[in-house]
């Protein structure tokens, strides 16, 4: 018996406890995510102030390094300060994706003698990852909104996508936190190579470099990168910069490949979860 | 309210090495063999029954318990769940350590979906029954003590007000009081009508609390109905297994209870200890040999430390374990239990012992006044060989009997 045909063969529990479930995932998560925030600073002095020290100083990093020392100018953003706003667009999407998927990843891993032993829906561990790099991704837009009306950027109407920019990362991200944590819990390899991956992937997504300084022809690559796409589609959105044509839809077809997949795989292999062999 | 088991089976993918689940995956070629843990699973703990799993370690027990609660998914069949299940698998899994008392509950409270005035009213009742001062609740739960740890673990489990209970041998938690106070609250919630399902290696307490056993051998159910009946077929095949072992490995009980209690007492302080037992018989005081039909009186000397209400029990055992006559101060037509600190002694006499030729020991237990919680235990102590010179009848016992017709 593969796997597949193990999942079909699979019989569930009764419907009728399907009903309450969503209304008690939904509780049960916020819950989580409040104990989340809470533990993650606990016996530290400053508290919840990390979580805007940490981004804070990531992007006072990258500036001085590259917008000042190295001066790296972005062609097509007309402001004084045109290298902070573009840094700031890519970084507001980064940390929260290395945050989510940094903490998601040996989510189901962490709680395996909990999943066990407690009858609960399992997606709520890696919800809970994504979850908690909401704050971050708040901070982050909140800041790039701020800085691009400061700097005479905007505002503009399309701005109005950015609800939907924002559940296009929520679902992207979700997704592959939720095939990441699985496949990690069953072959441990996958969290070591997705700390490798995570280091790289920041330099393969235009953020601390411009695409324009990108050789015209490498464009098309960036396409297949879920998060490039996201970055890029932030910059045509937020700061109205040219991007190669055809990023919206590849962010789309991103999101639902990454969303509708994770949860497919998830789905399936999620019978491992309980069993103790 | 109830529990219904549907042609259950749970089989486990086995696989050799990690990579053999990813190459699996990728070809679709099988690369594990299976292991079945439980099948054909075919039963209904009824609303308000309490129902007892036995078996052997590694029998499927707990396997059939985490598919009652919801951990496991049958890999084929149906489980119907009825009503608000609360399931005491492992005490206090979810706990984090960095949270205090209170937080804890509230997360156990997220965990049955409850939020604002239910959640309140959960808190409520986990903490009045945690019997943990508010000073206590109130720090993290790492600095806990493991006693404290588990009363607070059991009091969020079953805060819930369940409908369902499954209960994991979770009642040997935490100190005698916290025990007793755990075993009556499981009593109060069957009261209440709460169907409990629960897994024991304590024969007499599945024999007291049980109304329905199922005898779960080898992933398969070897026998299902009546309490009495399924425990003693239970007894019986643990008695030839043990009997089995005895033939492979032969140790001698009799060298190992020379001196009275070292052998099977329990470990720790006991409230009410077992002291000393003593035998007489017109030859003496603990003879080794004793006839049939002889005058014999035992003696029980205890100690308690407690002003608490307890009973005494004790049974005369064969080698092999098997129970000869057992009584105790419950069975007794007025069954009033023995209080007070101090020393007490108790005698019992047998007029005319009617045991017939072979060895023999005696068991005895101390009891909490409900009789189910056992407060300290000598087994297999006092041996004495019985000889029956002068009868011919054989066996373990005399029967009464008559002869009615002889042509």
């Amino acid at each position: 018996m593969n796997v597949k045909l193990h999942d079909q063969l699979q019989a569930g529990v009764s419907r009728a406890e399907s009903a309450g479930g969503a209304k008690r995932a939904w509780v049960l998560w916020r819950y989580w995510l409040l104990r989340e925030f809470k533990t993650r600073y606990a016996g530290s002095v400053l508290g919840l102030a990390w979580a805007f020290v940490q981004p804070l100083a990531s992007l006072a990093i990258f500036y001085v390094l590259f917008g000042l020392i190295l001066a790296v100018r972005v062609p097509g953003l007309a402001a004084s300060n045109g290298y902070l706003l573009h840094l700031l667009a890519g970084l507001a999407i980064w940390l929260p994706f290395t945050d989510a998927i940094g903490r998601g990843v040996g989510s189901l891993a962490a709680y395996e003698d909990f999943l066990r032993k407690q009858p609960m829906p399992a997606e709520i561990l890696p919800a809970v990852s994504v979850g908690g790099s909401l704050l971050v991704l708040g901070i982050g837009y909140g800041l790039l909104l701020v800085l691009s009306v400061g700097q005479g950027v905007g505002p503009f109407l399309s701005w109005a996508w950015l609800p939907l920019l924002v559940l296009a990362q929520v679902v992207l991200t979700f997704g592959l936190t939720l095939v990441l944590s699985m496949a990690h819990f069953l072959w441990r390899d996958v969290g070591s190579t997705v700390a490798v991956a995570l280091q790289l992937g920041f330099y393969l997504a235009p953020i601390v470099y411009p695409l324009a300084q990108v050789p015209e022809r490498f464009h098309i690559w960036f396409l297949f990168n879920p998060v490039a796409c996201l970055v890029l589609t932030v910059q045509s959105v937020v700061l109205h910069m040219p991007v190669p044509q055809g990023t919206g839809w590849a962010l789309a077809v991103w999101v639902v490949l990454l969303g509708g997949g994770g949860w497919w795989f998830f789905r399936s292999m999620k019978p491992v979860l309980g069993e103790a062999l | 309210m109830s529990i219904r088991f549907e042609g259950v089976e749970k089989t486990y993918p086995v696989y050799a090495r990690p990579q053999d689940r990813l190459l699996e995956w990728l070809t679709g070629r099988q690369r594990h063999r299976v292991h079945v843990a439980l099948a054909g699973i075919d039963f209904a703990v009824q609303a308000g029954e309490t129902f007892g799993l036995i078996g052997e370690n590694g029998a499927g027990k707990s396997t059939l318990l985490k598919i009652a609660a919801g951990t496991i998914r049958p890999t084929r069949g149906e489980v119907a769940r009825e009503g608000r299940v609360a399931a005491l698998l492992e005490l206090g899994a979810g706990f984090h350590p960095e949270e205090s008392g209170y937080d804890n509950i509230r997360f156990m409270a997220a965990l049955h979906g409850l939020e604002g005035a239910a959640m309140e009213a959960f808190h409520q009742r986990a903490t009045a029954f945690s019997e943990l001062t508010a000073e206590t609740l109130e720090r993290p739960v790492k600095t806990y003590s493991s006693g404290m740890f588990m009363r607070l673990a059991f009091a969020a489990a079953t805060a819930i007000d369940p409908d369902v209970l499954i209960v994991d041998e979770a009642l040997s938690v935490g100190d005698l009081h916290f025990q007793k106070k755990s075993l009556n609250r499981i009593l109060a919630l069957r009261e209440q009508g709460a169907t409990v399902l629960f897994c024991s290696h304590n024969l007499y307490q599945v024999r007291s609390l049980c109304q329905r056993a199922a005898w779960i051998h080898g992933g398969k159910i070897a026998a299902i109905g009546n309490t009495e009946d399924v425990v003693t077929a239970y007894e019986a095949h643990e008695r030839r297994r043990y009997a089995h072992l005895r033939e492979q490995e032969p140790s001698d009980i009799h060298a190992q209870d020379e001196a009275f209690g070292t052998a099977a007492r329990a470990a720790g302080t006991a409230l009410v200890k077992i002291m000393r037992l003593t035998t007489e018989t017109s030859d003496g005081l603990n003879p080794a040999q004793i006839d049939s039909f002889q005058d014999l009186t035992v003696e029980i000397e205890l100690e308690s430390y407690t002003d608490a209400q307890f009973h005494v029990g004790f049974s005369i055992v064969r080698p092999d374990k098997d129970n000869v006559f057992g009584t105790s101060t419950q069975f007794q037509p007025n069954a009033t239990p023995l209080q007070g600190q101090g020393s007490h002694r108790l005698r019992v006499r047998f007029p005319r012992l009617a045991l017939l030729s072979g060895e023999y020991l005696w068991n005895v237990y101390t009891l909490d006044d409900t009789g189910l919680q056992v407060l300290d235990m000598a087994e297999l102590v006092q041996p004495f060989t019985v000889l029956n010179a002068k009868h011919r009848e054989f066996g373990l016992v005399w029967l009464e009997h008559e002869w009615l017709s002889l042509e």
